[in-house]
């Protein structure tokens, strides 16, 4: 089913505001996760474990699947198609793995949070820092990066399926 | 023909097989070279993950350290 012009490009200024969304909030977590590590202030690594939570449930999350929904009307509406070419296929695929490893680490973050809330003020923040969401993180960032320059770049390549598809739309118009 | 009908399956399905191994080898082969290193790179996160998953990674407790 092809989108009109119209509807293409919403979705397109849909798709594009959910990834960059999604690439702004790993970032601010990559910042976190930072500030986390080498802060010398208790109150503030304890806020950064805080944070890192709703972080993950009302930006992370909510973006990644933004982006797979709007990715994939992208895809089906228009002529790349889903399987059709190498580099689309391989954005989806990433954006499966991103969102699929997102949402298990979730656990991760709201048991750091638990912590940091049931840590007593005075108590010893060694016990929370850890460099997990940081790492997490950073490996996010280099995925969503690698996912915009195939976007932008578009580098060649049909899958067998794209050929086949090629050719069929090729044949008819030539007879 | 010199092999009974069960012989003659299983050598026939293993060829099958053989057959299939090579076409996806021939066809990896065949895509552009930025492919085969995504497969290649998209393989190992995988096999990264299972690992991890497998050693317990993919819930809190080993994460939060001291805990």
């Amino acid at each position: 089913m092809a989108l009109s012009a119209r509807w293409r490009k919403a979705g397109l200024v849909a798709h594009v505001a959910g990834s960059v969304g999604w690439l702004g909030a790993v970032v601010a977590s990559v910042v976190l996760g930072i500030v986390g590590m080498t802060s010398a202030d208790a109150d503030v690594v304890r806020a950064v474990y805080l944070v890192l939570e709703p972080l993950g449930w009302y930006a992370l999350v909510p973006f990644s699947v933004f982006s797979l929904g709007t990715g994939l009307v992208q895809a089906l509406g228009t002529r790349w198609g889903l399987l059709r070419h190498y580099w689309v296929l391989a954005k989806l695929a990433m954006n499966l793995f991103a969102s699929g490893v997102l949402l298990l680490y979730m656990q991760t973050l709201t048991f750091l949070a638990d912590t940091a809330r049931t840590l007593a003020a005075d108590g010893d923040v060694s016990a929370l820092r850890t460099p997990s969401p940081l790492v997490h993180a950073a490996a996010a960032v280099a995925l969503l990066v690698t996912a915009l320059v195939l976007s932008v770049y578009k580098p060649r390549g049909l899958t067998g399926y794209g050929k086949r598809h090629a050719t069929a739309v090729r044949e008819p118009a030539r007879r | 023909m010199t092999c009974n009908e069960t012989v003659c399956i299983a050598k026939s399905e293993t060829r099958a097989e053989e057959e299939a191994m090579a076409n996806l080898w021939t066809g990896f082969r065949r895509t552009p070279r930025w492919v085969q290193v995504f497969t290649v790179v998209g393989l190992i996160l995988l096999a990264v993950l299972i690992v991890a998953l497998l050693g317990g990674h993919g819930g809190p407790a080993r994460h939060g350290a001291g805990h």
